[in-house]
């Protein structure tokens, strides 16, 4: 080792003169965040033979014999940035160093091991405790937001417990494997307590290839925080977080005024109603008047089932440290999230508990072992929550609450779902929803005798899920009022039609894994530098689930008192199904002086997924690297303190996927019972009473469909520029995947009853850039800043697709998949407005029915073909149909004394969006839908009464179309299909800490206040008060009709404080 | 040592067989009762019965069971009835259906002929009678499948093994088309197989016997008999006619008709009568369709409400919902009966008075009092009572009454006439009366179509014992009933009159009609027009008439640039009477009929596969 940080001194000394004269240097070094003593740390001065060097003791404490005329001593030790003092004639300088993520000597994980950074010939990200949990948030995964090069992340909605984000790695496409303390799928990262984690590394490259089938999308490595030696001491910390969500995007609907008028409008502006009969306007001017003058009063049904705020909590408190035989990291968290209805019936709540012990048995022999857990409750009401949301927007401002606006008789409104109802679990019901996690993993590590450098490991690990649910829909009434007779009626409503039910399900996981490996590292002739790793492992998991429901008489919630009616019980064959790998892992790296870095590793990975003979497959990934600043042509040409590091480095690696969507494909038999695509529910058929599974020959077993293979070339460039003030990254990648399956075209006569099975026949391409850089300048003794940022693009194009030729050269184009971009959208272009009926007359385009139909400020679109028509034949690409494209992030800090400020900047471009329903037009459903207030702002005749299709009538403009404007013309238009991008203000944090000076008073090490804010600030080209994130019908390979009506977003503001004791 | 332990523990090296564990096996599959009864589930499940969900317009909604969604169709309206003047509904008109969507159930086919060629393999798992009534009922239900692509497409290729590619070369997989009247005739040969190995009943009504095989039979030789008898009069020319793949020969007929008539008579030697448990003759012909025991199901489908759910959405959508939770809490109706079918039990002249004026009446129901009990029990009337709710509809209200007669005043263009109207069915006019259309009244187009356009509501299958509450989508289980004895009394009376059995076809008659309330008939009121009339009336809304209309070969000669009328009722309110006006319904949707669609054209994806499927039908 000490080898290595000579070779570091090279890079970092700056040329100094030697002298003769001597002094003798005495100091502390301690850790900036706590004031903790740091030992270990070298002390060096001088240059060359003059060098002189020390470390520090247990204590921090160092003494140095410096020439007299030295300026200044440098402080460096793993994990903190190197510090410059000067020595300005002190005997005594004390130092306190700071955390650093970008120093030279800096270790990172990496696939079943860990490497210096400097040495990193693989496309690998690391993130960093503490640059992790700046940014506040329910969950994990959204704090990796803008801060990781290649992570496409968009988050759903901010529902308490639902975890809802859709990413990948570099647009690979398919989720990334995520390992938790060197186990796959070890836990559940987005449920983690961010105060357990102690570094985040992500792999990219040929880095993921000891993953095998697991590692072709990339791969997530998460490291828990592990006690250090503090000399037998320990440190509490002890942290709070109080949030206050606000909720991003909530629309606000018309009133009955508005409302009515609005109907009125439409019927008038409809050239199917307008022309027939006498039609008396649906809303006469008595009873509008009656909601102007005040005697009828307009519903605000969003304001009664939303809230405008709500809480959300953590707390954390863990213990760290330990003597140099057994040290320790013990955690417990908990936080709690409450929700958008004013009932607060949608909450959840979480613990998590971690124990990572380390024990130093004897000089050899080492062992750990990690205990972790969590446990959550999510809480709902019965009411499907887009249902919520649907029936909660479109509620009509003319209807009321309460029948006859009593309070006690809850109203009956059209669909059955009065919203007030719905957000009740006393009324419609609820769920609750619960899951628990057990990790278990214990390590031996022993170094071997008589052969240096070798090192020998076994990992045994168990894991438990259990996911136990509740569910209880409830009837009850909602009322109407007869005035007549003063009376109400009651109608008793469930949510599912049924009666009164309760519904338990359980289901559970088991997964085990072993793991047994030989490390050897060694040094050979001061220049060789050699580690190699041989693993094996191998893994398995299992799952089981059942369910059982019966009608509720009595309210109890219990099965038990439950009646016999409605007894069902069953389990879904989803989830049961076995996993079985094991692999072999080898890697070996080499350099030369720290200047020359290669690396070959390789994986024979097996999967149970895969027909006999085809289970095993061999995945091997290279790469090197070249330091071209160790080489002494470049340091006699360039000064270091333009450039001290300079590396390039390439990889190429040959992984594998395991297609999950065909595993066990080559399995022949009966589906039993097939299952319904569409509500995952047995089908079958009804004999005498009795549903009665079926039993479906499942389609063509494929003898030979196996994984496909994903070939992954990296390129990259490492600098670290300017005094060592910047450093950088860029990188460009490739990623093939060969083998996607598909059926071949030789198509056979649907006579025959059955396709032709998968075999692995198409490929795809992904392609990519990405560029990060960070600055980090100390000004004076006080003050500091940071700054950094990363941006990444990426596109995926369909190398070959199986499909037989199109019809003419037009279809070919429009449908074609071969060597094309994937994911297009097709449309038209919109091109504006219509603003007089005489530029609808001479329009020499049919924008549809010869415009018969159409009224000023009707949208209008592109002849594109400029056939006169707007048709399908107008299509052409218009945009993409997928996760942004373009994903960046910006951070800058400021440390002044004890304030420090951080921001986080992150957004995206290169996405699309289409807002369908209620968040696209108004009086959906033939005016049983209402409307959202932006609607106001369209075209409208200036006489209400006026024809509408009366060429001398005045109109109004506005923003929007005249009611009756049919929106499904925009649908596949660049008005309907409309850009996402967006930049935000993640993540914004004030923090003070308390003067050591103080707190030494009071026995407490370091305590910490901030105020910190999640989503502050959006600015996206959307105009529509939508947020940017929130899914509409994309990204999405299948868009889902109730994605406008999702839960939203939020926007937090918290206040917490760190208290280490 | 800790670490030799280790590794002598893990070096219990796993093996990777563990497959999925949701598959079974043939050995699972054909062990026992149990699971060839999850084979026919699967079997049934799939069967072409075009039940209440039943769409003819093959709306494909991702559930892969393109037309025939078992179990998330909802929009029952969408009947094929609707789209030829049974009923008005929410298509457009005949050309909505009349290409097909594209039927071609050979993967299905597929699994049936694997279980015939399977069974024998584990025959030994059942007693020698059990091993004959599978294999009749898989005979049964593979006649099935054919007897829907039959009728369909005319002929089509006979499939009975079990092909494999690539065992088989694509050029072998190419198969001919048979000649339509080899299909059919395959379809009786099975049929009478089936009626062989079949026992008088296979334990439940959803499956079939040897009677049912009979009915089948009897259905689709008369089917058969009335193709080649009026498809060699009315036909469009072409290669696949020529080469028999389209059409059977006239002379054919007459055999296909006895043998309907003979399958007809083995289904009477079954459990089989009309249903006649009550003495009211409407609650008698109501319940035909809702009680479970009646004798008159020979095969029915039923729905489940319990877990997994699948009902059906019948009741709530043929109830109005036009006022909030009108007769449903959800859903709502989009097709209606037209005047034409009730005028086929009764011409309702009783609306206008000799001179042409209209005629007023006192209360909205006073005009049906008198129908036939039958046609009450089929259509809803104004002032019928429903889930204690007034069928309450009009299409508007005459401040006073117009000057002339009915037949001026429905000429006259919509804009001119002089009655009030609405377009939502809660606006009131001058609180007297309710509503100006009634809460169950009639929208102009463009307006949600969830209540009547002509007047009148379904009644067939509608569930009266049920309260507002408990009728909304996915809630009905009243079962659907595939053949119902009344069905071979109709197709054997048809038959015989086409055969000149008179005598046979007028006690068949008079026994459908007596249950009906109707007068009987004598020898020489005997016509096909009658027999045919009959068949309108009695399955009426049961997914026969579109078939029926073109095996008549009468669909384009029907079907001619027609529209389809309502009869409209208003109030007149210095009188305060009602009047009822025969009108074209308000849509005045125009419905046509293509010759060519008396037969589908193949599906376009399998004539790329297989040119040997070629010549298509005439016209395609």
């Amino acid at each position: 080792m000490k080898k290595m940080y000579r070779l570091l001194f090279l890079v970092c000394l700056l040329p100094l003169s030697i002298f003769a004269q001597q002094k003798t240097i005495k100091g502390k070094i301690t850790d900036s965040k706590d004031g903790s003593p740091l030992s270990g740390v070298t002390i060096t001065a001088g240059t060359g033979t003059a060098k002189v060097a020390t470390a520090t003791g247990a204590d921090g404490g160092f003494t140095l014999t410096v020439p007299a005329n030295t300026k200044e001593i440098i402080v460096s030790t793993i994990g903190f940035s190197d510090v410059r003092e000067k020595i300005n004639n002190r005997d005594i300088i004390n130092v306190r160093m700071n955390a650093s993520a970008k120093d030279l000597g800096e270790v990172v994980v990496v696939a079943y091991g860990t490497q210096k950074k400097v040495n990193l010939t693989g496309s690998v990200a690391t993130l960093k405790s503490s640059e992790i949990t700046i940014t506040k948030n329910e969950n994990t995964l959204n704090m990796l937001t803008g801060k990781i090069p290649g992570l496409r992340m968009t988050q759903q909605s901010a529902e308490p417990g639902a975890y809802a984000n859709t990413f990948d790695i570099r647009g690979y496409g398919g989720a990334p494997a995520i390992v938790i303390d060197g186990v796959l799928n070890g836990g559940n990262f987005q449920r983690m307590d961010p105060n357990e984690i102690e570094s985040i590394s992500v792999l990219k490259d040929a880095a993921a290839a000891p993953y095998g089938f697991n590692g072709g999308n990339g791969v997530i490595l998460i490291t828990t925080k592990k006690g250090t030696n503090k000399n037998g001491k320990f440190d509490i910390n002890y942290s709070f977080n109080q949030g206050i969500q606000q909720f991003l995007g909530m629309p606000q609907g018309v009133n009955a005024v508005d409302y009515m008028m609005l109907v009125n409008e439409k019927a008038r502006e409809d050239f199917g109603t307008s022309f027939t009969g006498n039609q008396q306007l649906p809303f006469s001017y008595d009873a509008i008047e009656a909601f102007v003058q005040g005697n009828s009063v307009s519903a605000d049904w969003i304001d009664a089932a939303f809230s405008k705020t709500s809480q959300q909590v953590q707390h954390n408190i863990n213990i760290s440290g330990g003597s140099d035989k057994v040290s320790a990291f013990i955690n417990l968290g908990y936080m709690k999230q409450d929700g958008v209805f004013k009932t607060n019936s949608i909450n959840y709540d979480r613990w998590n508990f971690r124990s990572n012990i380390s024990a130093k048995i004897n000089d050899r022999l080492r062992a750990q072992v990690l205990l972790s857990g969590y446990g959550d409750q999510k809480n709902q009401p019965y009411q499907d929550l887009y249902e919520i949301f649907k029936y909660a927007w479109g509620a009509l401002p003319t209807n009321t609450l309460y029948a006859n606006n009593n309070p006690n008789y809850l109203h009956l409104i059209p669909n059955s779902v009065n919203p007030i109802a719905a957000i009740d679990p006393s009324m419609v019901g609820y769920k609750q929803l619960s899951e628990k996690n057990i990790q278990a993993q214990g390590i031996l590590e022993y170094d071997i005798p008589y052969i240096k450098g070798l090192k020998a490991r076994g990992v045994y690990s168990i894991g438990y899920t259990m996911d136990d649910n509740k569910s209880f829909s409830n009837q009850y009434n909602l009322y109407s009022y007869d005035p007549t007779d003063s009376s109400y009626t009651a109608s008793h409503v469930t949510s599912t039609g049924q009666p009164s039910a309760l519904n338990r399900s359980f289901a559970s996981n088991t997964s085990t894994l072993a793991q047994l490996s030989l490390n050897y590292a060694n040094t050979f002739s001061k220049v060789h530098n050699v580690t190699a790793l041989l693993l094996y492992e191998q893994s398995q998991s299992q799952g089981d689930n059942f369910y059982a429901q019966r009608n509720i008489t009595i309210p109890v919630n219990y099965l038990y008192a439950a009646s016999g009616n409605g007894q069902q019980g069953g389990s879904f064959p989803n989830g049961i199904n076995p996993v079985q790998n094991k692999g072999l892992v080898g890697r070996v790296t080499y350099d030369y002086k720290g200047k020359y870095l290669a690396e070959f590793s390789f994986r024979n990975d097996g999967s149970n997924y895969f027909p006999p003979g085809h289970k095993f497959g061999l995945f091997p990934g290279y790469s090197v690297g070249w330091r071209i600043s160790e080489e002494s042509f470049f340091k006699n040409h360039i000064s270091p303190k333009l450039i001290s590091n300079l590396k390039i480095r390439a990889s190429y690696a040959e992984l594998g996927l395991s297609d999950q969507a065909n595993k066990f494909a080559f399995v022949g038999g009966y589906a039993y019972p097939p299952v319904d695509p569409q509500d995952n529910k047995p089908l079958g058929y009804m004999i005498n009473g009795q549903f009665v599974n079926g039993a479906a020959v499942l389609p063509n077993p494929t003898s030979d469909l196996s994984w496909y293979t994903s070939d992954i070339t990296n390129l990259g460039l490492d600098f670290t520029i300017l005094n060592n003030k910047i450093d950088g990254t860029i990188e460009v990648y490739r990623r093939d995947l060969n083998g996607l399956p598909n059926r071949a075209t030789v198509t056979i006569p649907g006579t025959v009853g059955v396709s032709l099975p998968l075999e692995n026949l198409d490929s795809r391409r992904t392609e990519g850039i990405e560029l990060s850089l960070s600055y980090k300048s100390r000004i004076g003794h006080d003050f500091s800043l940071s700054l950094g940022g990363n941006v990444s693009y990426e596109r995926t194009r369909n190398l070959h697709v199986t499909e037989g030729p199109q019809g003419n050269q037009y279809l070919q184009w429009k449908n074609g998949q071969t060597d094309r971009n994937t994911n297009i959208l097709w449309g038209t272009d919109y091109a504006g407005q219509y603003t007089s009926y005489s530029q609808i007359y001479n329009s020499t385009v049919n924008n549809g029915g010869g415009n018969n139909t159409v009224l000023p400020g009707d949208y209008y679109m592109q002849d594109w073909n400029g056939d006169g028509v707007i048709n399908n034949d107008d299509y052409h690409p218009i945009a993409v149909q997928d996760l942004p494209l373009v994903n960046f992030g910006f951070n800058v800090g400021f440390t002044y004394k004890s304030i420090d400020i951080t921001a986080l900047f992150a957004g995206a471009a290169g996405v699309w969006t289409e807002y369908g329903e209620q968040l696209g037009q108004p009086l959906m459903y033939s005016n049983a839908a209402s409307a959202f207030t932006k609607f106001l702002d369209s075209w409208h005749p200036v006489d209400p009464y006026a024809n509408a299709f009366d060429p001398n009538t005045q109109w109004v403009s506005g923003k929007y179309p005249n009611m009756a404007y049919d929106y499904s013309k925009i649908q596949n238009s660049t008005k309907g299909i409309v850009n996402a991008s967006y930049v935000r203000l993640k993540t914004l944090e004030i923090g003070y800490s308390l003067p050591n000076s103080i707190l030494k008073k009071v026995g407490i090490k370091n305590c910490r206040f901030y105020l910190n804010g999640y989503n502050l600030l959006t600015f996206t080209g959307l105009d529509d008060g939508v947020d940017p994130e929130h899914p509409a019908s994309f990204p999405s390979a299948s868009p889902d009709p109730n994605f406008p009506y999702k839960y939203p977003l939020n926007r937090t503001f918290n206040f917490g404080a760190n208290i280490t004791l | 040592m800790i670490i030799a332990g280790l590794l002598i523990s893990i070096t219990s090296c796993q093996k990777l067989d563990a497959i999925r564990q949701d598959v079974l096996t043939d050995d699972q599959i054909f062990s026992s009762e149990a699971g060839i009864t999850a084979y026919v589930a699967q079997e049934y499940r799939k069967l072409p019965i075009e039940s209440f969900e039943y769409r003819p317009d093959g709306r494909n909604d991702g559930s892969g069971d393109i037309g025939f969604n078992l179990h998330h169709e909802w929009e029952h309206f969408y009947r094929a009835g609707a789209a030829c003047g049974e009923m008005v509904g929410p298509y457009g008109g005949t050309g909505d259906i009349a290409n097909g969507f594209g039927y071609w159930p050979y993967a299905d086919i597929r699994a049936v002929n694997y279980f015939i060629a399977t069974l024998p393999k584990y025959a030994s798992n059942f007693t020698p009678d059990k091993v004959n009534n599978f294999l009749g009922e898989a005979y049964f239900i593979r006649a099935y499948y054919y007897f829907a692509l039959a009728k369909r497409y005319g002929g089509i290729p006979i499939i009975t093994t079990v092909q494999n590619y690539p065992q088989q070369t694509v050029q072998e997989l190419q198969v001919h088309r048979n000649t339509e009247d080899e299909v059919w005739t395959f379809i009786g040969n099975q049929l009478d197989s089936a009626y062989q190995l079949l026992p008088a009943s296979m334990g439940a009504l959803e499956r079939a016997n040897k009677y049912t095989a009979m009915a089948l039979k009897s259905r689709a030789m008369l089917y058969a008999g009335s193709i080649a008898k009026y498809g060699s009069q009315n036909f469009v020319d072409g290669d696949a006619r020529a080469q028999g793949f389209a059409g059977i020969s006239a002379d054919k007929a007459p055999a296909y008709f006895q043998k309907a008539i003979d399958a007809s008579k083995l289904v009477a030697e079954g459990p089989y009568s009309l249903y006649r448990k009550s003495a009211d003759k409407i609650k008698n012909y109501t319940d035909v369709f809702l009680d479970a025991t009646s004798p008159e199901n020979i095969l029915i489908r039923s729905y489940y409400a319990g877990d997994p759910e699948r009902c059906n959405s019948w009741d709530a959508t043929f109830s109005p919902q036009g006022k909030l939770n009108y007769m449903s809490s959800g859903g709502g109706s989009r097709a209606y009966p037209t005047l034409e079918l009730v005028e086929r039990f009764d011409s309702l002249n009783m609306v206008i008075n000799p001179d042409g004026t209209p005629r007023r009446f006192d209360h909205p129901a006073d005009p049906f009092q008198n129908l036939e009990p039958r046609l009450r029990a089929t259509v809803y009337f104004p002032g019928d009572v429903l889930r204690g709710k007034v069928f309450d509809q009009r299409e508007g209200i005459y401040l006073t009454i117009f000057n002339g007669t009915v037949a001026d005043e429905v000429a006259k263009p919509s804009g001119a006439r002089s009655y009030l109207s609405s377009s939502d069915p809660t606006i009131t006019y001058n609180g007297a009366l309710g509503t100006v259309i009634g809460g169950a009244g009639m929208y102009p187009p463009g307006s949600p179509d969830n209540v009547t356009r002509t007047g009148f509501y379904v009644r067939k299958y509608i569930d009266y014992t049920k309260t507002v509450d408990q009728v909304n989508l996915f809630t009905g289980t009243t079962p659907w009933i595939e053949f119902r004895y009344a069905e071979i009394l109709l197709n054997r009376a048809e038959a015989d009159i086409e055969t000149n059995q008179l005598n046979d076809a007028l006690t068949c008659l008079n026994d459908i009609r007596d249950r009906a309330g109707a007068p009987a008939l004598t020898l020489t009121d005997m016509t096909v027009d009658v027999v045919r009339n009959e068949r309108c009336k009695e399955l009426a809304f049961e997914n026969h008439y579109w078939w029926d209309i073109r095996r008549w070969r009468v669909a384009d000669v029907w079907l001619s640039n027609a529209h389809f009328k309502g009869l409209y009722p208003y109030y007149v309110e210095n009188e305060g009477k009602y009047i009822f006006l025969k009108e074209t319904e308000n849509f005045n949707r125009n419905y046509n009929f293509d010759k060519k669609n008396y037969y589908e054209g193949l599906p376009g994806g399998e004539l790329a596969t297989n040119p040997n499927l070629y010549p298509n039908n005439p016209g395609y």
